[in-house]
């Protein structure tokens, strides 16, 4: 039963920033597909979607098409900002991140002392409140990765060694790294070993590389 | 673990600390947010500092986006708001009394990429090479190379922008200082995915 959890935490942590993304598909503005005939539309960009590995990266061609239908129907059309672009998903990522971090910070209490505990012995882990610990701990983690992922794939030629740690993109960048490093020697320190100390400076260290890039 | 009285004690008196804490958190902070204590903490500084001068933006407006004065160091606004300079501005007469010029020379030196807290400006400045002193905005590194992958037929020969340096023809946001990627429309073109 329980190696099931890292499967509900990144579960949670999908959905959490595929939540935004769904929301933004919806509103007729940015959605590509709106005013194109729909059918059309959804079988020209519904196999590049799916043979993409990097299907979402790769939305922005998507519209592209969509845009080109548009064109060749209304002799006219713009290409539409695609329904997620690399850097909103990049933002999504470190903001769920740092908030579940901070809300995994404010369940350490609770994963102390519940009441799975009392039956247990020395190396049992267990209740409520451990397991809403640890979900959030491994979401925001691997929120945390991803955003890192996404930082250096849309956003790394802003960054460059030679302009030092001043470098707004620099600091944001090292902070950002620092953070999910920071998460995942905690997370790897759980729960046998004191891990409050490396989660929370990866939380610091997040809560500023998000201030920096706000 | 075993938890024994005292633990317990301890354990509730920490969450009524913790709670009342976080009350006074939810009360104190409308109120910082209202008297405007938290508007540096929370301000955006991903851009550029917009322009907040009214002769500023109608001497410099009038012929093509009034720039912030974060795109470009001290030495550079000197250089290029001398008397002298203006009288032969990229081939026009942007001529100004004595009086307007040292007021709008005042504000862009203040204002100046080195003295901004804003990214754009902190980006700016680390492109620059010792001593460099630009004299146009599309000519420092950093905007070079955040434009060098867009076609010229999008930019010089597209009837509806002319010249990079009308930044506003595709940043849309451009007046309040937000040059992010996404907010980016070129006219004739559309969003721009590299
Ligand atoms: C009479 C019209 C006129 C006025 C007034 C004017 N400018 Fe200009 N400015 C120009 C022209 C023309 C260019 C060149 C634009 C181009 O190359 O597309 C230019 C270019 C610039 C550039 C360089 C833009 C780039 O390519 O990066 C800066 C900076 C600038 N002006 C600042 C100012 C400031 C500050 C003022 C107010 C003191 C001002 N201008 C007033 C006509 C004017
Ligand atoms: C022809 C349209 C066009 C004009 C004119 C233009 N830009 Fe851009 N700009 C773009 C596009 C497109 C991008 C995005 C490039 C990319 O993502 O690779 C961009 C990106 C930028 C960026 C980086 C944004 C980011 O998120 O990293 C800055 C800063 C910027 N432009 C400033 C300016 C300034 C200042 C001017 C005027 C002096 C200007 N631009 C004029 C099209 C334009």
């Amino acid at each position: 039963m329980r190696n099931k959890k890292p499967l509900i935490g990144l579960l949670t942590g999908i959905s959490l920033f595929v939540a935004p993304v769904v929301r933004a598909a919806d509103s007729p503005g940015d959605w590509p597909l709106a005013d194109g005939t729909l059918e059309q539309a959804v079988a020209a960009s519904l196999p590049e979607q799916i043979h993409s590995p990097m299907w979402l990266a790769r939305a922005g061609h998507v519209t592209e098409q969509a845009g080109l239908l548009d064109m060749q129907q209304n002799g006219g059309g713009e290409r539409r900002k695609p329904w997620l672009t690399g850097n909103e998903l990049h933002k999504y990522l470190g903001l769920g991140s740092l908030l579940l971090g901070g809300l995994t910070m404010l369940s350490a209490g609770a994963a102390e002392g519940g009441e799975g505990d009392e039956g247990g012995g020395e190396n049992s882990y267990g209740g409520t409140g451990y397991d809403i610990h640890r979900t959030l701990a491994l979401s925001a983690t691997a929120l945390g990765l991803g955003a890192v992922a996404t930082g250096f794939l849309f956003h790394g030629d802003d960054i460059g060694l030679e302009s030092g740690l001043t470098d707004p993109d620099n600091l944001h960048m090292s902070l950002g790294l620092l953070g999910t490093l920071g998460y995942v020697s905690a997370v790897s320190a759980a729960p046998g070993e004191s891990h409050a100390g490396s989660g929370t400076v990866g939380g610091l260290s997040m809560l500023v590389a998000v201030k920096i890039a706000w | 673990m075993v938890w024994t009285k005292d633990g317990e004690n301890m354990n509730t008196k920490l969450k009524y600390k913790g709670l009342l804490l976080v009350l006074l958190g939810s009360l104190a902070l409308p109120v910082a947010a209202d008297e405007g204590w938290l508007d540096g903490l929370f301000a955006r500084k991903n851009g550029v500092a917009a322009v907040k001068n009214a002769l500023y933006q109608e001497e410099c407006g009038s012929c093509h986006f009034p720039y912030q004065p974060g795109w470009l160091p001290e030495r550079s606004w000197q250089r290029l708001l001398s008397s002298k300079a203006l009288e032969d501005h990229f081939g026009e007469n942007a001529e100004l009394d004595e009086s307007d010029r040292q007021a709008i020379l005042d504000y862009v030196l203040a204002n100046a990429a080195e003295h901004s807290g804003y990214k754009r400006s902190k980006k700016i400045m680390h492109s620059l090479r010792d001593g460099e002193t630009p004299l146009r905005i599309t000519e420092t590194r950093y905007i070079r190379r955040k434009h060098h992958e867009i076609p010229r037929r999008l930019i010089e020969d597209n009837p509806k922008v002319g010249s990079l340096s009308n930044c506003d023809s595709c940043h849309t946001e451009a007046a309040r200082g937000n040059f992010d990627e996404d907010t980016v429309r070129i006219p004739g073109y559309g969003y721009w995915d590299d």
